[in-house]
Formats: structure tokens, sequence, C-alpha cells
């Protein structure tokens, strides 16, 4: 277990260093926060990431409405 | 050596000890033979170490208690080995040859055959002691009946010290001039008069060296005996721990348990299912945002970064699931086998069978 936790946080910590490269090296290029906003707004992106939130927040009051019940 | 020489004698106490010793020890390790038997062995070491004139190098012809104990117990009949140390008299008969003469008997004598041949007489050991002139003519005059290659050597006329030397070391004497020079007897006519002495007629000699070691004698060679004898390990082997329930405890504790453990279980199972969204979620959203970063992004500054977005969620959603599992597989679980754990503690108890 505790050599699984090394490997997970390693795996974790490499991809997150990846990513912020990447957002990095796309802010550096000429990546503008307002454009991919709008851009995501438009293909419903946002709108898909909000539903999935509600989704999440739904599924957890209705747990913690269970274990308050019993 | 008689009693007077050994009272005169500066390590007669030494020697007396050593035989002491001796005897304890082999007491100790002979506790798998009935108690007739032992007694029987022990007196028929004792003997031998009155008849050797050389007590010092009769113990070292012997090499240790030990070795003589694996002596005997292999000739000791293995089925009639006791288990335990309790003073309890054999029913059946032993196994003995044609002349009635049991085995271990029999291997005792030849130990005692092999140790008077290798150790010197005691008569030429006392001549040897004498002051010398001439040591060839010593050697000649010294021994009794030496080995032909011996006499040949000391007939010599030899001038190097070393020579002499040999000569005047004590040769190991033949039976001949021991039964001739020694009032012992013969080995079978000692075991023929070794079997019919009773318990009476022991002196309190024989009665300290067969009676089994004191105290403090045990705890001097508990730690060599328990490496050194065989027998001891059989016994502990076959004296296995049992576990054995408290009912009462056990029945408390269950009734205890169960709830507490139920409820511990379902306050662990609250993160676990929360990470677990929280990572299906981030997984959920990470491929949403890659399918759309292919889909509707036009600018590769900006794919850049939705992709580095995309990277950190997958990130986190791997941490999110390994951390449910972890409550699921490592605390539950835990928990459960804590639970076990402290039900072998507190509601067991092992006892010896």
């Amino acid at each position: 277990m505790q050599k699984m936790w090394r490997v997970v946080i390693t795996i974790v910590l490499v991809m997150i260093l990846i990513g912020i490269v990447a957002i990095a090296v796309g802010f550096l290029t000429g990546a503008d926060t307002a454009r991919i906003y709008q851009t995501a707004e438009n293909n419903n992106l946002v709108n898909l990431v909000m539903r999935y939130y509600e989704w999440i927040v739904q599924v957890f009051n209705t747990y913690k409405a269970a274990l308050m019940g019993a | 050596m008689s009693a007077i020489a050994r009272k005169c004698d500066p390590q007669s106490e030494v020697t007396s000890i050593n035989k002491q010793r001796f005897l304890a020890e082999l007491g100790k390790l002979l506790t798998f033979m009935y108690e007739e038997d032992r007694l029987r062995a022990l007196e028929m070491y004792s003997r031998m170490f009155d008849e050797a004139g050389d007590e010092g190098a009769l113990i070292q012809s012997l090499l240790s208690p030990t070795r003589q104990a694996v002596v005997i117990a292999r000739a000791y009949h293995s089925n009639l080995a006791r288990i335990t140390v309790t003073t309890e008299s054999k029913a059946a008969p032993e196994d003995r040859d044609e002349n009635g003469v049991p085995d271990y008997v029999q291997a005792i004598e030849a130990v005692r055959a092999d140790a008077f041949a290798r150790q010197p007489a005691p008569a030429v050991n006392a001549e040897a002691e004498e002051p010398a002139p001439a040591p060839a003519v010593n050697a000649e005059a010294e021994e009794p009946a030496p080995a032909p290659e011996e006499s040949a050597e000391a007939e010599e006329p030899a001038p190097a010290p070393e020579e002499s030397a040999e000569a005047e070391e004590p040769a190991p004497a033949p039976k001949e001039s021991a039964e001739a020079e020694e009032p012992a007897p013969a080995p079978e006519k000692s075991a023929e008069a070794e079997e019919p002495v009773p318990a009476e007629n022991k002196t309190n000699e024989n009665i300290q060296f067969f009676s089994m070691p004191e105290e403090g004698a045990e705890e001097e060679a508990g730690e060599t005996q328990r490496e050194e004898s065989a027998f001891n390990i059989d016994t502990d082997l076959m004296r296995q721990p049992r576990r054995k329930a408290k009912v009462f405890a056990l029945i408390v504790y269950i009734l205890f348990a169960i709830p507490i453990t139920l409820a511990a279980i379902a306050i662990l199972l609250v993160p676990a299912v929360l990470f677990l969204a929280l990572s299906v979620a981030a997984i959920i959203c990470g491929v949403v945002v890659v399918s759309a970063a292919f889909n509707g992004f036009a600018v590769i500054a900006d794919i850049m970064v939705v992709l580095g977005g995309a990277l950190v969620l997958f990130a986190l959603g791997l941490l999110f699931l390994w951390t449910a599992i972890w409550f699921v597989g490592g605390a539950i679980v835990g928990v459960v086998h804590g639970v076990a754990a402290l039900c072998d503690k507190w509601c067991y108890k092992e006892v010896l069978d």
C-alpha cells in the first residue's frame, strides 16, 4: 500500500507538471483566456461541465440525507 | 587413586567437581530414560570415574556429557523413551541381548573400554613421575609392556632430546598390565557386577550423583542444554501451545465490536464515496475537455492550454480514485483486521498441551 501511494503520487505530480508546462507554453505562445472561454461556451462545454457539477452535488446531497436519516 | 591421596592432591577437588558436574549434566540429559535406567547408567559412569586413574583424562576421552547422552540414546530403545521427567517406572521389559544385558549398558561398556584404552594406566603414570637420569633406560624400565614400535624407539640409542621426550611420555598400557596392577575388574566382570546392585546399597556419594541436579545447576546448564540436547528440543516441540477461547469475554466483545465496526465502516465509506465521485467527475471533465480541444478550438496556443488543463484534471482524478481505493481497501479492511486482532488478543489465551 505504501509503495502504491508513492507510485500514484509520482504519476500525479508528473502529470500536473506536464499540464502546467503545457498551460505555460500555451499562454506564452499567444493563448487568450477570454477566447478560450468563448469557444467553450459556444461548444456547450461550459454547460456540460456545469451539468456534471450539479450532478455531483445532487449525489452528495442524497448520500448526506440518507446518512442523516439513518 | 585412594581417598588419602585425593585429599593430599590439590587438584583432587577440581577433579571431584568435574566428575560431579559431568554426572549432574549427564543426569539431566538422560531424563528421556526411565528413572531406574537413568540411575543405572549414572552409576556405571560413576564407577568408571572411580576406576579411572586420571579422571581428567577420562573426562577428556568422554568428550562431553552431551556426547555420552547421544551414545546412550542411540542404544536406548526408542519406544521406551519417556516424554516427561516424572519419576515413573517402566512397565514393560526393555530389549535385551541373549545375556540379558540392555543395549544401552553395552554401549556404556563400550565407551568405558574405549576410554580406558585411550588413557594411560595409573601405575605407569606414577612411575613416569619419578626422576629418571637416563631417558632411554627409563623408557625401558618404566613401561611394563610397551608396544613393539615404542620399545624399538626406546631401545635405540637416540641422543636427540625429542626422542627421549617421547620415551618419557607414559605410553598407553595394554589391558593386561592395567588388570595386573589395578584391582579394577575387567569390563565384562564389572558389567555383571553392576547389574544386581540394589538401590539400598548406594553410597551417599552415588546418591548425590544420581539425584536430579539442583536448581542452581539447572540455571547454569540450562542455556547449553537447550542448544545441545536434542531430547529437550523434542520434548518442547511436543508441547505445542493451543489457543483457548474465553467464552464470556468473546460474547461481550462480539456484542460490542459488531456495531462499533459497522459504524466505523459507514463513517469511512463517506470519504471513500466522496473521493470516488470527485475522481469520476475529474476524469469525465478531462475527457470532455480533451474532446472539445480538438473539435472547437482553432488556435494552437488555446489547444495547448486546454490540453494542459485536461492533464491536470486527469491527474486529480487519478489521485482521488486512488484515495477512494485506499479508503475501501486500506482503512476499512484495516479496521476489520484490527478488530479481529483485538479479539484474538483479548478473548483468547494460549495454553500448553
